[in-house]
């Protein structure tokens, strides 16, 4: 359902491919509800951003609509951004890591080719092919940014075979002596008797926020607007890192339980414990301590509250955490 | 709607430094021809292949190339000598034995950094195909720089170096050519003497020109049995399991590379030598007496020599610049063979300098010629020309010195007398412009004061012509 207000801010998704599922589940998670009328509808609401606007859009098109300003941001995976994004254009990334769509750009060559394991011996075959008459091909749907890889390898003879089906097989079926593709377990690239460069690895690659620096800046509203999302995507990430943790413990007043709280860094949370007075009915002396920790150290802060009596404990992840000042939008306030 | 702007390192022209250019060109071509240089025409768009043939590749990641709607692979010309020489190739004349060739026009090359180029600018340059020895050189060299002085620059200076004498102490350590192609390409980093060799190590390392740990740990007798396994196993497979490459050439490759990693000393040494010889410069005697004690080989003996003919022969032009004589010098594009040249002016700061040029016997080979034919060539980069000549602060730098006449009609029904009057004047050999539209008399005196207009004519319709004095407004 579209809001009957004001349209402010297009974001532009993705609407096919492997980034369709993730993006409106990421989004969901920080609060961002794409609102699709159905399937079939390329424009959705977002919840709780006034005037903002979805649109669906192909990815490998969304890196072009943001240049060109015909949407205000978009989600892309960085890969594309990278492929398609023009020097000295208008789009910028706003955050470069959305943590999810994780892949990498590699080059990778018939396993059978036992002479070849870095970019040197690739330069060198590429000058090799050239005497015998032939050029190098690489099939890839990078073009550009496999040309300046290898221009930064001192490769210069090549042909690029511009190719977006299953590249896979180009080099099997002779259509390309190499390739470059994205491989986020190389399972594919065995299965298809194809080994990495050790130091052909071109791009990692990620899902990421980006934005038109002119709209944004030319326009209060829409700067605003922006402002709200980054702050949902990042509080959204940043708790993603922590469990806040609450524990009853005995002790003789709440100094004497911070104290013994505090002797483990770890446990001095993001500011500090918050301790308060637990009014049982027993009558005894308890402190509720609450904390928030790293993920990682879930089970040495469980160990330790219970070695100083705590009892009641629960552990719960945090759906956003904020600091003072958004980090990521100081960022972008310089960018523009 | 938005206007569309300038592309990033391109430049516009107004009228001041457009005239400057364009007279400026005009006398360098008038210049060239009295040496009996002929004029020649190329186009702006070739075959990518042209000029990746031997360009050493160096140029290709500075190329506009782009697919044309036939589908053919080109790229708009970033140097003008290879599509010289494939116009030469193409209409070959036996009975020729030399061409003295000119040519004027924009190239383009995508420069990543812009702080001290432009991405377009026009060259003006020459070819002396068919033609070897210093006597040759001198011809080329010299007309480069009296070009330069003949528009009345001043303060320039001629620096020299050989890319026969580096060429000669390379071939001494057996490196490939892509080394040896690297090596050349770093010489402007060698000069550098804070940082340039730790980096080159660095980049040679990564190339894999120099043994890396990984390499050095592999036992070859271990490596080869393993890999005679695997490739006997391969034997016979067809295109499915290696690609366009057969069984053979991914064991020779194979095997070259276990030798090539015990040679990486002789990289080292190279690079050691290239470090010496690079930084030597200063004036020519002086120069060549210091290198001849420092070379052993008789081919660089014999360079040294060469060099110094071509000094000699120059004397008789009697140039008016200092001349710098520096081994370290070698210029961008990597098809140069033997003398390389530039001038520089202390008005330009940064690469590349306002003149270039070179050698080239290797070219025209390159491009499908006989072995046999030497060239040699150089351009002027005229947009940096015209840079120092407006730095010279003359304002009226190349401007026209005739008399500057507006002729207006004095009403409507006077346009054609009007017009018939400025037409007589241009006859004259005066330079007249008509008032197209309707003006009053002060209108039209106020706008020949903003233009520099000495006269005002002003015609009536029976052709009674009237004329005001500007300078008395």
């Amino acid at each position: 359902m579209l809001k009957s207000s004001k349209e402010v801010l297009r974001l532009a998704v993705p609407s096919d491919g492997e980034m369709y599922d993730p993006t409106t589940r990421f989004l969901a998670e920080c609060g961002l509800n794409l609102e699709r009328g159905n399937s079939r509808q390329y424009m959705a609401g977002i919840t709780s951003i006034d005037g903002g606007l979805a649109l669906f859009q192909r990815v490998a098109d969304i890196t072009g609509k943001v240049e060109e300003g015909s949407v205000d941001i978009g989600i892309v995976g960085f890969d594309r951004f990278e492929e398609s994004h023009v020097e000295d254009g208008e789009g910028i990334v706003i955050i470069p890591d959305l943590e999810y769509s994780k892949c990498e750009l590699v080059m990778a060559v018939q396993e059978s080719w036992i002479d070849v394991s870095n970019m040197a011996d690739i330069a060198d075959l590429a000058v090799e092919f050239r005497e015998r008459g032939r050029d190098l091909r690489v099939a890839t749907k990078y073009p550009s940014i496999v040309r300046r890889f290898l221009f930064s390898h001192s490769i210069n003879y090549f042909n690029i075979v511009h190719s977006s089906g299953t590249l896979e097989v180009a080099p099997a079926m002779g259509f390309a002596d190499i390739i470059a593709d994205i491989a986020s377990t190389g399972v594919t690239l065995r299965e298809n008797h194809l080994k990495t460069i050790d130091d052909g690895t071109i791009l990692r690659s990620q899902a990421c926020l980006i934005g038109n620096r002119k709209l944004l800046s030319g326009n209060p509203e829409k700067l605003e607007a922006t402002r709200r999302i980054v702050e949902r995507v990042e509080g959204y990430l940043e708790a993603r890192g922590f469990f806040q943790v609450t524990a009853n413990i005995p002790g003789e007043s709440a100094q004497q339980v911070a104290t013994a709280v505090r002797e483990r860094s770890m446990l001095s949370g993001l500011e500090g414990p918050t301790v308060a007075q637990v009014y049982g009915d027993d009558g005894g002396d308890w402190y509720a301590v609450t904390v928030v920790v790293p993920r990682s150290s879930h089970q040495e802060v469980l160990d330790y509250f219970r070695s100083i009596g705590g009892t009641g404990i629960s552990v719960i992840q945090p759906r956003y955490i904020y600091t003072g000042e958004s980090k990521p939008y100081k960022r972008l306030l310089q960018a523009l | 709607m938005q206007t569309p702007q300038r592309l990033l390192g391109m430049k516009d022209h107004g009228p001041g430094s457009a005239r400057v250019m364009v007279q400026a060109g005009q006398n360098l071509t008038n210049f060239l021809s009295t040496y009996g240089y002929l004029s020649v025409d190329v186009p702006v768009l070739e075959s990518t292949e042209l000029f990746l043939r031997k360009s050493g590749g160096e140029l290709a990641s500075r190329m506009y190339t782009f697919v044309d709607p036939g589908g053919h692979q080109v790229s708009i010309r970033p140097e003008f000598t290879s599509s010289i020489i494939r116009a030469y190739l193409e209409q070959i004349d036996t009975g020729s034995l030399s061409y003295r060739w000119q040519y004027r026009g924009p190239v383009v090359r995508y420069e990543p950094d812009l702080l001290n180029s432009q991405r377009q600018y026009t060259q003006i340059g020459a070819e002396l195909i068919g033609v070897a020895g210093p006597w040759a050189d001198a011809e080329v060299i010299a007309l480069a720089s009296k070009g330069l002085s003949s528009l009345g620059v001043k303060g320039h200076s001629l620096v020299i170096g050989s890319l026969g004498l580096i060429g000669a102490l390379l071939g001494s350590f057996g490196l490939s050519e892509r080394a040896k192609l690297f090596l050349l390409s770093n010489v402007p980093l060698l000069k550098d003497a804070n940082f340039g060799k730790e980096d080159i190590y660095q980049r040679a390392t990564q190339l894999g020109f120099l043994t890396s740990g990984y390499q050095e740990d592999m036992d070859p007798y271990v490596a080869n049995q393993d890999a005679k396994v695997l490739l006997d196993k391969l034997d016979g497979s067809d295109i499915s399991v290696t690609g366009n490459r057969s069984v053979g050439e991914i064991r020779e490759r194979y095997l070259r590379k276990q030798t090539q990693i015990q040679d990486s000393n002789s990289f080292g040494d190279a690079l050691e030598m290239l470090t010496i010889v690079a930084n030597i410069q200063g004036a020519p005697s002086e120069v060549l007496n210091k290198t001849r004690k420092l070379i052993s080989s008789n081919a660089g003996k014999e360079e040294i020599d060469y060099i110094s003919q071509v000094i000699d022969a120059l004397s008789n032009y009697e140039l008016d610049v200092p001349i710098t004589v520096d081994f370290g010098l070698v210029r961008g594009i990597a098809y140069y063979t033997g003398v390389v040249f530039e001038i520089n002016h202390p008005a330009i700061f940064g690469t590349p300098s306002i003149v270039g040029g070179g050698r080239y016997d290797g070219l025209i080979q390159a491009l499908g010629g006989e072995d046999s034919t030497s060239a040699i060539g150089f351009a002027w980069a005229l947009d940096r020309v015209v840079e120092v000549l407006l730095g010279s602060n003359e304002q009226n730098l190349f401007k026209d010195a005739r008399d500057l006449v507006l002729v207006r009609a004095k009403e409507s029904s006077a346009y054609g007398a009007a017009v018939k009057e400025a037409e007589r004047l241009r006859a004259e050999g005066k330079i007249v412009e008509s008032q197209i539209s309707f003006t009053s008399l002060d209108e039209s005196l106020k706008y020949a004061v903003d233009r520099g207009i000495q006269q005002v004519i002003s015609v009536g319709a029976k052709g009674e012509a009237e004329e005001s004095n500007v300078e008395k407004q």
